[in-house]
């Protein structure tokens, strides 16, 4: 899937999580860049993304999320 | 320059460890973002640590803040620290910057580890008085942190006390999922290295999704806190039957609730559940309570009985504050007179802790936890027990999320979003005083504090805007 796809995709997950329908999430933003992103919705975000595309992170694939930018590229990996 | 204390010298908390570095020297004995650092590289590192510590003139007693950051070099940081005699200070990775340099000037602090970095900074010498340890700082009811100093020896009773209860086997894998400044991350750390085990650390940034991890990495042993079990049952991450290779889970921090023990049997079938209780003024447990019983949702779990050589006591006839003694109790808190003489009292020539917290002794089960003296609260006249609130709420909503908090002069309680808030109220009213119903506010999520237990003044943030 095409990367700015699999963007728009997390963007609308970002919004309906944090409950924050104007947030435009880059890709080096982090954790608590919002304040409404918290390790709370770190996991439903997550879990958000597992549903949508059907697939389930390992912990190693989660290990290496640390921003927006490492969530779109694990995504991508997962997806082939 | 002077050395680290021969192997012969160190402590024998520590003892094993280097042990294990000559005889499973490539047992793997951390690992951690994705490092696996052997017994035998470990042990140098934190050796190295210790070389710098006294290649600076670090002295046995000396304070050495350290960043508490969960990475590879934090570990061998903080072991250095002790190898080197000095007393480790660890500075909260989630803790804003003002209460690092509270810490520091309390502390007085000498060495300062910053990644892998060793500086002296501005502090007190050591008087030579003190012996090795930590210093853990807690919050402290007037919020001004409060350390704990517990010493070598205070950590060596316990162990070997736990050691023999519930032991593990070389090899091992145990999870490290709590921050280093809760102290009973140090009962996940050096238990592992006693044993010659692996100890696992679960990111901080995911560490809510521990049961991932438990199960990718296949953990054997683990310490949680009840909220972070609700939390991932809540998220649906404890399926059924997914965590077979758990075989032994310590609980504690917070009320152990029936619901709690469910939810993990369900998952880690294998698994054998103990109920651990103890504060920090007492390293890390002093009492332990295998679950084998079943409790209704809400019950509280028992909190058991003494481990070997400790001891718990009622004040009172048969209900009354929970003391404690024995060899784990702490020297005190660090420089804290008056906070000494008020909980660390004495009764017939023996030293006791005093916990705060409300308790009975039943002969079936021990000691059972009732409630925190100190959520007793004066409304209008009215005296109330918040604890007990939070019991009715609970058992009306059929919901283990509610946690009342007062602010100003009315009573909140933050509850489980989507549930019959009427009939909750109605229940409530039927057995409290009105006075002591709560206004209920629905909450989705519950957040917890850097322990992993709910954080009170952030729902009180929340509820109150």
């Amino acid at each position: 899937m095409d990367r700015a796809l699999i963007q728009a995709e997390l963007q609308t997950i970002f919004h309906d999580v944090l409950r924050a329908p104007g947030f435009v999430p880059t890709p080096e933003m982090e954790t608590g860049a919002h304040p409404n992103w918290t390790s709370i919705a770190n996991v439903e975000i997550l879990l958000s993304a597992e549903e949508l595309w059907g697939f389930e992170f390992s912990s190693a694939d989660i290990d290496g999320v640390r921003s927006f930018g490492d969530l779109i590229d694990a995504v991508a990996a997962k997806l082939g | 320059m002077p050395s680290p204390p021969s192997l012969a010298d160190l402590h024998p908390l520590l003892a094993k460890i280097p042990q294990h570095s000559v005889e499973q020297p490539d047992v793997t004995a951390l690992l951690c973002e994705g490092e696996a650092i052997s017994y035998r590289d470990f042990w140098a590192r934190a050796i190295d640590v210790a070389d710098r510590l006294i290649g600076l003139g670090l002295t046995a007693g000396d304070r050495v803040a350290f960043d508490a950051e969960r990475l590879p070099h934090t570990f061998s940081n903080l072991l250095g620290v002790l190898i080197a005699g000095g007393i480790y200070v660890p500075l909260g990775e989630k803790a804003p910057p003002a209460r690092h340099d509270a810490i520091l000037a309390d502390s007085g602090a000498r060495f300062r580890l910053t990644g892998e970095n060793c500086t002296a900074i501005e502090g007190e010498p050591a008087n030579g008085r003190e012996p090795a340890g930590y210093i853990l700082y807690t919050s402290g009811s007037t919020g001004v942190p409060k350390g704990v100093q517990i010493t070598l020896d205070n950590l060596l009773d316990y162990f070997e006390n736990v050691e023999a209860l519930y032991p593990l086997a070389p090899g091992e894998r145990v999870a490290q999922i709590l921050d280093l400044s809760f102290d009973v991350a140090g009962g996940e750390m050096f238990q592992a290295w006693r044993a010659g085990a692996t100890l696992c650390v679960v990111p901080t940034r995911n560490v809510l999704m521990w049961p991932r991890y438990f199960r990718d990495l296949e953990i054997v042993e683990a310490k949680l806190v009840p909220s972070q079990v609700r939390l991932a049952a809540d998220k649906n991450l404890l399926k059924p039957g997914s965590l077979p290779r758990l075989r032994q889970v310590i609980l504690g921090g917070e009320l152990v609730t029936g619901a709690v023990v469910r939810q993990l049997r369900a998952a880690a079938p294998n698994a054998t559940l103990i109920n651990f209780f103890g504060p920090t003024e007492a390293t890390i447990y002093i009492s332990h309570y295998p679950i084998e019983a079943d409790f209704a949702d809400h019950e509280g779990v028992p909190i058991g009985r003494p481990l070997p050589g400790q001891a718990l006591v009622i004040d009172g006839d048969e209900t009354g504050e929970l003391l404690l003694g024995g060899s784990q109790l702490a020297p005190g808190y660090w420089r804290m007179p008056e906070a000494n003489a008020q909980r660390f009292i004495e009764r017939d020539g023996v030293r006791f802790y005093r916990t705060g917290d409300l308790a009975r002794f039943d002969p079936e089960h021990g000691f059972v936890f009732l409630a925190r003296l100190d959520r007793q609260v004066k409304l209008k006249g009215h005296r109330i027990e918040l604890d007990e609130v939070e019991k009715v709420i609970r058992t009306h909503a059929g919901s283990e999320r509610a946690y009342v908090i007062v602010d100003g002069d009315e009573l909140v309680c933050a509850i489980q979003a989507g549930l019959d808030l009427e009939a909750v109220e109605a229940g409530a009213r039927a057995l409290l005083p009105s006075y002591s119903v709560p206004r209920l506010v629905p909450l989705a999520d519950f957040p917890l504090n850097p322990a992993g237990k709910i954080d009170y003044k952030r729902i009180r943030e929340i509820v109150t805007g």
